[in-house]
């Protein structure tokens, strides 16, 4: 290895200088630990509020709906079709069957916060139902003239999608992804990057004036709801068995034994693989 | 190249090993580096330290290891909960945090410290890595293996039997019956702190009658022929409280434990001297029991226990073992050295030849000073020094010392273990009646009952004690032979307890307790060459081949490591003179020292 043994033998035997061995004294290395830290609470602030208000957009999109969905935005309807009518819909599902549909709801009635669609387009959220769980081949719009082709910003395939998959659609489609929650945070992100003694101080402050406090409170209740439910029937049942076996029964073994044995116990032999285990 | 690095941490007094090829490279404890007594953090700095020496980064680590198994301790924790429930809440909120967020993901926690390290974290045993540390670097081909502490996973004392390259276990007592805990609870009840003032109690015993001794045993502590042992839990809160001993125990003793500070009576130095000896028994019980089951020649010990250096000397008397060694590092520090070692031998299954001399190294494996370093710092600090010839610097300081200065002595090597040998030491002129009470008082402040200990040239050491063999890491007592004592008058024969303290009582008596007892410290030409010629300069001028040696720090603070320190603790105290290498500096002639804050507090009081 280079570098180990040189020709040098005080290399090996004191040579080692210590002026720079005492990591935790140095003041750049904690301004820089500390300004990791306030960027680490930045960005779970913003994971964790981004994911709150994801959960409520997602939700008013339908997030726990139990009706299959198929949302679109096409171009090829003109504005003033009469897209709410279940009639003007026609749908083939891979299983070569076709399916009534139940309802069309125009998406500007279901979310008030969607975005405007594109000029000259529709969109449309069409529910089939449940028990259509397959993919969409072909959408059409009939009724009075010839069928009209649909024709998907993905593609002519499209699938039925439930709840919580439809509503990640639709919010995409519709534009109410909470991508402004996430435009926030990272510009506070950036803001506390740009000025780390703010994002220290915040850090310092959000650490001992709520974390700390929050997490001490939490622990003793947690633990101490742990403790009640778990140690005491189980040191209860153990008091119980020492009072019957005092020896045997006793895993910490506190009952004397008879006059002329031993406390010795016989350690156990243990190969040389026990050394890659931590038990 | 094998390049091991041994851990230990979490618990108290936090280290690193490293060994290459089977040699000790570098090895420190954490505390040195922060300078935070015991330290139990992880220990980042003594593991760079480490490195640093070999010029390794993490990545060219062969394997890390660490000295005890986290899931079976937390295994043994668990189930003493169980076994006190519904007592033991308020511990159970405090510990388990500790676990949960940290001790149980050591090989993570491990990881992260070392980045670039992607081979295996290995584990050893608690006992596993006291024995392998007392064991592989001892000079015996074969011995017998005792490990006696507080507790570790489960094992309490441990016996193994050594031979090349292995170590096997024989017998173990078991958690919470411990020799250690035991000597834990005393030194609580005396009002001295736990895992750090058992050594008082160990320094006050000979102040004291051992009154309690049939007490202890008949209601506390159950000694069995054969060296094992049975506590009487209902005397001990540790499973399920906060202190170590119960009501119970304040009955049995006649009041509530001594309030830490205030006046120590003759009550404690009484308990001190019956805990003591019903430890000496029991060590010389476990002796006799592992002479006779290992059928060895030769003890190994290891474990905080083993730093009693008294029972340690009663046991070498004793004759039941030819020899001992002792690790230097014996409590938790040491495990870092031990399961590198397990390690090296057991796990990686190399040979063991032992050469009838130990390869600890006279334990000088920390930090040694840089001298261009060290000259820039007392230039920065406008500190005035004089720089010394190497071959003047013996004279210089036997000067010194021989004028009765108090010196403080930085060179070389940084020890590890819990005893200065003569590279971070303050040294005295042993001889002088005052030197104790001065040193105690006005350089280390602390106790003025503390005895310090003689540093002897290794090949006079039978001249002025009674004791034939070297003694080089101060773990043996032996008393201060006959024709150097000093008798006693009848008068000075009936005092009683700490007025002993005053009457000089040989014709070293600074470092001569009041029982005649030296903790002894051998210094060989071969392991500290420069340590080795001061000592024979003051012998030059004065025919005494002793001097008092006491560890480089002031009472609470760890033992000094870099000039820096060293410089301090010199400032903040009346120490005469400082020698860091080959510079010497004096008291009178310092600029005033601006310290920050008062020191006082800096350092917890041990």
């Amino acid at each position: 290895m280079p570098g180990v043994r040189s020709d040098n033998p005080n290399q090996l035997v004191g040579a080692a200088t210590h002026r720079d061995l005492y990591r935790f004294e140095d003041p750049a290395a904690e301004r820089v630990r500390l300004t990791r830290e306030a960027r680490k609470l930045s960005l779970g602030f913003l994971l964790i509020f981004g994911l709150l208000f994801g959960l409520v957009g997602f939700s008013a999109n339908g997030l726990w709906s139990k009706d299959l969905f198929v949302a679109f935005d096409s171009e090829h309807w003109p504005a003033d079709d009469r897209v709410d009518d279940p009639n003007l819909f026609a749908f083939v599902f891979a299983d070569a069957t076709s399916a009534p549909v139940e309802r069309v709801v125009p998406w500007e009635s279901a979310a008030k916060e969607a975005a405007p669609a594109a000029s000259g387009s529709t969109r449309v959220v069409v529910v089939v139902g449940r028990e259509r769980r397959a993919l969409l081949v072909a959408a059409a719009a009939h009724g009075g003239g010839p069928p009209r082709a649909v024709r998907f910003s993905g593609g002519d395939e499209r699938p039925v999608l439930d709840g919580p998959h439809h509503a990640w659609e639709a919010a995409r489609l519709f534009g109410v992804v909470p991508i402004r929650y996430f435009v926030v945070g990272g510009l506070v992100l950036g803001v506390l990057s740009l000025i780390p003694p703010l994002g220290r101080s915040i850090y310092r402050f959000w650490m001992a004036a709520i974390a700390h406090p929050l997490s001490w409170i939490n622990t003793r209740l947690i633990l101490g709801l742990f403790f009640a439910v778990v140690f005491v029937p189980a040191g209860l049942w153990l008091w119980v068995r020492r009072k019957l076996w005092p020896v045997e029964g006793d895993p910490l073994q506190r009952a004397p034994r008879p006059e002329g044995s031993s406390y010795w116990h016989d350690a156990r032999r243990r190969e040389p693989t026990h050394f890659r285990r931590w038990f | 190249m094998t390049a091991i690095l041994g851990i230990s941490a979490y618990y108290h007094d936090s280290a690193a090993a490293l060994l290459i090829d089977g040699d000790i490279v570098a090895a420190a404890q954490e505390e040195r580096f922060t300078r935070k007594k015991h330290d139990a953090r992880f220990p980042r700095n003594a593991v760079d330290y480490c490195l640093r020496e070999a010029g390794l980064s993490p990545t060219e680590l062969t394997y890390v290891a660490f000295y005890d198994k986290p899931l079976l301790k937390f295994e043994r924790i668990l189930q003493t909960y169980m076994g006190v429930a519904p007592l033991g809440l308020r511990s159970f909120v405090q510990a388990m945090p500790k676990w949960l967020m940290g001790k149980l993901w050591t090989a993570r926690e491990i990881r992260k410290e070392l980045p670039g390290y992607r081979r295996r974290v290995l584990f050893g045993e608690h006992h596993e890595s006291h024995a392998a540390s007392a064991f592989y670097p001892s000079p015996f081909e074969e011995a017998a293996v005792l490990a006696v502490d507080g507790v570790g996973e489960w094992a309490t004392t441990s016996l193994w039997r050594g031979q090349g390259n292995e170590l096997e276990p024989i017998g173990e007592i078991r958690f919470p019956h411990s020799l250690g805990l035991l000597y834990s609870a005393f030194t609580y009840y005396t009002g001295f702190k736990v895992n750090s003032g058992e050594y008082k109690v160990m320094g006050l015993a000979p102040y004291g009658e051992p009154k309690y001794v049939d007490r202890i045993l008949g209601e506390l502590f159950e000694l069995r022929e054969d060296g094992s042992f049975h506590m009487r839990m209902d005397h001990f809160d540790y499973l399920a409280g906060l202190k170590m001993t119960s009501g119970r125990f304040d009955a049995l003793f006649g009041g509530p434990p001594r309030k830490p500070e205030s006046e120590l009576t003759q009550r404690e130095m009484d308990l001190a001297a019956s805990v003591q000896v019903v430890v000496e028994m029991a060590m010389e019980r476990l002796a006799r029991h592992a002479r006779k089951v290992t059928g060895c020649r030769y003890l190994c010990l290891a474990g905080g226990v083993a730093l009693n250096c008294v029972a340690n000397g009663k046991l070498l008397r004793s004759g039941i073992f030819d020899d001992l060694w002792i690790q230097p590092a014996a409590g938790d520090a040491g495990g870092a050295l031990g399961v590198a070692y397990s390690v090296w031998h057991r796990y990686l299954g190399n040979a063991r030849a032992a050469t009838g001399r130990d390869r600890q190294k006279g334990s000088y494996l920390g930090p040694a000073p840089d001298r261009e370093a060290v000259r820039s710092y007392f230039d920065r600090i406008g500190a005035p020094y004089r720089e010394v010839p190497d071959a003047e610097l013996p004279e210089v300081v036997a000067d010194l010392l021989a004028s009765e200065k108090v010196v403080g002595l930085c060179q070389g090597r940084m020890e590890f273990g819990p005893r200065a040998l003569g590279g971070r030491s303050i040294l005295g002129d042993a001889r002088s009646p005052k030197m104790q009470r001065t040193m105690n008082l006005k350089i280390k402040y602390r106790e003025s009952f503390r005895p310090f200990a003689p540093s002897v040239l290794e090949e006079d050491v039978s001249e002025w004690f009674e004791i034939d063999r070297p003694s080089p890491y101060m773990l043996l007592v032996a008393n201060v032979r006959e024709d150097k004592r000093i008798p006693m008058t009848p008068e000075q024969q009936a005092l009683f307890g700490i007025e002993k303290l005053n009457v000089p009582r040989s014709e070293i008596p600074a470092v001569t307790h009041v029982d005649y007892s030296a903790r002894i410290q051998t210094v060989s030409a071969e392991t500290n060459p420069v340590y080795h010629r001061i000592i024979s300069a003051f012998k030059e001028k004065t025919g005494c081949p002793v001097v008092v040696n006491t560890s480089f720090n002031v009472r609470g603070e760890p033992i000094v490591c870099t000039a820096e320190d060293a410089y301090r603790c010199f400032m903040r105290t009346e120490m005469d003179n400082l020698v860091v290498e080959n510079f010497v500096l004096e008291k009178s002639a310092q600029p005033e020292f601006k310290d920050v804050g008062d020191w006082r507090e800096e350092f917890e009081l041990d």
